[in-house]
């Protein structure tokens, strides 16, 4: 799992590669946290090269968004490859965190 | 069941079990564009037995602590037994429901286990944790 970050116009895009299993999942946990605890509100992850994820990785996500939603902040979740969109789907994730097919809508709806 | 594995009960070993799993599964028509969702149930299975049924002493791996892992595969029906020799734990329980996420309770790999698995089923035999599952793919439905 590698993951990265920048700042674009007030939004912190977030590029994460690789795979997020048990394994893997805390250190990204860990960095995410680190940036709302930074005070980041605005969040877009880049998730164009992950290439896998368990329910160890999707705990993640869930826990960053409600830490950044809990500061009146928004994140939201782009370029997802079939597979993850697949587990995103299954676990009902799609519909509690947003999802935008492409990093550029994903940033406009950050606005 | 006509193939089976046994490895350490430890996270790295997960790899090993899902390559095993897909090359047979795949041998027995399972499609392999199906394969990431059923690899995917079997690492949740396994990453719960080694975090619950086989708790770690100061965090070190036990190699007496295994899992073996028999599957048969044919006409693209897959079915899976899953053994461990821990204390008894149902990897199966607790799957809640999707809303449970919000609360972000556990629960939520078995949870896309009992969604991707056609038939779960666990049972303590002995000394032993005994997990059963089956999918069937698509096309053979």
């Amino acid at each position: 799992m590698d993951f990265a970050h920048r700042m674009e116009e007030g939004i912190c895009i977030v590029a994460v590669s690789g795979r997020l299993d048990a394994a893997t999942s805390g250190a990204f946990g860990a960095g995410m946290m680190q940036l709302i605890d930074d005070g980041v509100l605005k969040l877009a992850l880049d998730l164009a090269t992950l290439e896998y994820v368990s329910s160890a990785g999707l705990r993640e996500f869930l826990r960053a968004a409600k830490a950044i939603k809990a500061r009146g902040g928004s994140m939201v979740c782009c370029s997802l490859k079939d597979y993850v969109k697949e587990v995103f789907d299954m676990s009902g994730f799609s519909s509690i965190i947003p999802v935008s097919a492409s990093l550029e809508e994903g940033r406009s709806s950050l606005g | 069941m006509s193939a089976s594995i046994e490895r350490t009960a430890s996270l790295d070993s997960i790899e090993e079990f899902k390559a095993f799993l897909k090359s047979e599964a795949v041998a027995g028509g399972v499609p392999e564009l199906e394969m990431g969702r059923v690899t995917l149930a079997l690492e949740e299975v396994l990453t719960s037995i080694v975090y619950h049924a086989y708790p770690k002493a100061d965090g070190r791996i036990n190699p007496r602590h295994t899992i073996q892992l028999a599957c048969k595969a044919k006409d693209g029906q897959l079915l899976m037994r899953i053994v461990d020799k821990g204390k008894p734990f149902n990897a199966l329980a607790d799957a809640g429901s999707g809303l449970d996420l919000l609360g972000g309770g556990g629960g939520m790999g078995i949870y896309l286990v009992r969604k991707i698995m056609d038939k779960v089923q666990y049972e303590r035999i002995g000394d032993f944790n005994v997990l059963r599952l089956l999918y069937t793919s698509k096309a053979a439905r």
